[in-house]
């Protein structure tokens, strides 16, 4: 015996043969609400994810240890580095030291700190050396030599800098250094690099022998980089440098740029938020307006089906599935629609401060944002529905 | 007796007037009667088969159909008390625009949780039964009046009711439409025994009834 389910053979042959315009209308906004729903969070997904892959890859590494709370810098370098390559999950260390200089061009003259590093320690925590446009990576070995970031190199033509630059430097050029004790250097640009992260390209670099030439020898550092072995979770990292006896300042590459987009992102957050709210509301009003318009019209057949025996809550599943249709349709398209946005996106990425960015597809997005529509649109189709199958029917019948 | 009422009375309140639309009605309907229920405009008639067709609420009195009593039952058991034992054909036609000749026969069959193929054959037959055999699978948009209710007739005896109440049937259509429906419900009564309670207000009409209830101001006018 085959029994067929009332609702369910109602809305298949109302959705086949009822109002194609008024469908095919619903579904599209159900669409468009979706998308608009997913689009900023995922862009701010991506935002953030292109900022943590930039930190991790060209400003941080994962790990960064900073001198503690009473003291300006690391001392015993040379040491701790050792100890800190010993600890299981690290792949590498590399120190930095910030050193106050005045770059002079044959144009420009600007105050800016320069990072002296050891070229081999560094490029084994940091992916500069894949990122040069021009020229070559520093060598442990070099002076008078000076690696230069695209944003601090700058243009000949000055409205094409995003920041005060040295006027459009190149691989070959010179420039004078007078750093802090007076001594001036001239030394020679080996190579530009450019890895799309403002804070990374604003930098310049020359080797920790340079700056021991200059100022002389010394063991402390502004800061050490760590890299950690693949598959090594940062903040598990973290907890283990200071189990292993890392008394300085040890924090997560995410933890240390929080405060260079951490602002923005809340700011995207809300905006996402405020998006979402909207969308919903009007993807609620519309598929109430609609369902209510289409129950309008249909109560005297909502009213022959109660008098001929039909049960209201049947007559009431009838048009939650045809909602749930609506919805499952509206949230598909959405779906195409999003991926096709975002596959042209991660062609063509935007380009941000943090970087290239295109947007993220994340479930923890994504279905909160179906699940709430899905309400929504059922709430919605819902009380037009009920309340029309509560009236009596001779009310119904006769109009 | 099929259909039995006593003292029936039905009061609509309009803001602070009360019209009083059926004032105390005790009849009864034989089972194979062909009964129709006559009488001027605004006498009550509508209102009198609304109630026995349990589409409206009584303010007092007693409906029994087919030996049950009416006025205790949920808005639930009175659904499915239609569903099974009554038969309804409206003024205009009333059919689902969405569903095909066929499908409007089948549903009051479908609805009571009866097998798909049995029913299909079943309104299938019902559909041959009123001459609209070609046009099974036609919409209600491609049907004349006069097929429309037609289709109407063949939905209501899809459950093969104990009764079928139908309202001012004719009232929408030309002579010869009302002709052929008249003709089919005449047929069925004589026929198949179908209990039949039609509403009208045609004089022509009442030699197809073998009996007329006449309402005047709300009672049976004797």
């Amino acid at each position: 015996m085959k029994k067929v389910s009332i609702p369910f053979y109602l809305a298949s042959r109302a959705i086949r043969r009822g109002n194609k315009g008024t469908l095919v209308l619903t579904i599209l906004v159900v669409a468009m609400s979706f998308v608009l729903m997913v689009f900023l969070p995922s862009l701010v997904g991506g935002i953030t994810s292109a900022y943590t892959k930039q930190v991790t890859d060209y400003q941080y590494g994962s790990l960064v240890i900073d001198p503690d709370d009473d003291n300006t810098f690391i001392a015993d370098t040379h040491e701790k580095i050792r100890m800190v390559k010993k600890i299981p999950g690290v792949a590498a260390a590399s120190s930095r030291a910030s050193v106050s200089t005045s770059l002079e061009s044959d144009t420009r003259t600007l105050s800016r700190g320069i990072v002296a590093i050891i070229p081999t320690d560094d490029r084994e925590v940091i992916n500069l050396a894949g990122k040069m446009t021009e020229g070559r990576y520093l060598s442990d070995g070099d002076t008078d030599t000076i690696l230069m970031g695209s944003i601090l190199a700058g243009h000949e033509d000055e409205s094409k800098d995003k920041m005060e630059s040295l006027g459009g430097v190149h691989t070959g050029d010179s420039l004078d250094v007078t750093f802090a004790n007076g001594v001036i250097r001239k030394m020679t640009v080996s190579g530009v690099f450019e890895t799309g992260f403002f804070s990374t390209d604003s930098q310049a670099f020359i080797t920790r022998k340079e700056m021991t030439d200059v100022l002389g020898p010394s063991d402390r550092s502004s800061t050490i980089l760590v890299s950690l072995t693949p598959g090594t979770d940062p903040d598990e990292g973290k907890n283990r440098l200071l189990e292993y006896g890392i008394r300085d300042n040890v924090k997560t590459s995410a933890q240390k740029g929080e405060g260079m987009i951490g602002d923005a992102i809340k700011s995207f957050n809300l905006l996402s938020m405020i998006m979402v709210v909207f969308s919903l509301v009007i993807a609620s009003i519309v598929i109430f307006i609609i369902i209510y318009i289409n129950t309008i019209n249909q109560r005297r057949q909502i009213g022959i089906l109660k008098a001929v025996g039909i049960p209201e809550r049947d007559i009431i599943r009838d048009y939650l599935i045809q909602v749930l249709f609506i919805f499952c349709s509206g949230a598909l398209l959405g779906f195409c629609i999003f991926t096709c946005i975002r596959e042209y996106l991660k062609a063509s990425p935007l380009q941000f401060p943090a970087g290239l960015v295109y947007p993220v597809m994340d479930i923890t997005i994504i279905l909160p944002s179906v699940m709430a529509l899905g309400i929504v649109s059922v709430v919605a189709g819902l009380i037009p529905a009920y309340r029309t199958a509560n009236r009596e029917i001779l009310e119904l019948v006769n109009g | 007796m099929i259909v039995e009422t006593g003292d029936l009375t039905k009061t609509y309140h309009m803001g602070n007037v009360q019209v009083h639309a059926l004032r105390g009605v005790s009849t009864g309907i034989e089972k194979g009667e062909f009964v129709g229920i006559m009488g001027p405009s605004g006498s009550g008639k509508s209102t009198f088969l609304h109630q026995v067709g349990l589409l409206d609420t009584p303010s007092s009195g007693t409906i029994c159909i087919s030996g049950q009593e009416t006025s205790s039952m949920t808005t639930e058991e009175k659904a499915r008390f239609r569903l099974e034992k009554m038969g309804y054909v409206f003024q205009d036609y009333a059919l689902i625009e969405e569903l095909t000749v066929l499908e409007n026969v089948a549903i009051p069959g479908l609805g009571l949780g009866r097998d798909y193929h049995e029913v299909m054959e079943i309104a299938g037959g019902l559909v041959d039964d009123v001459g609209l055999g070609g046009r099974a699978d036609h919409l209600r948009k491609e049907l004349s009046g006069g097929q429309q209710q037609r289709v109407a007739i063949a939905r209501s005896l899809m459950n093969s009711p104990a009764i079928v109440f139908a309202d001012e049937p004719c009232a929408n259509l030309d002579t010869e439409s009302s002709q052929t429906v008249l003709k089919l419900f005449r047929h069925l009564n004589e026929e198949w025994n179908q209990t039949i309670v039609m509403v009208s207000h045609e004089p022509w009409h009442i030699e197809f009834f073998d009996r007329i209830i006449q309402f005047r101001d709300g009672r049976i006018d004797q």
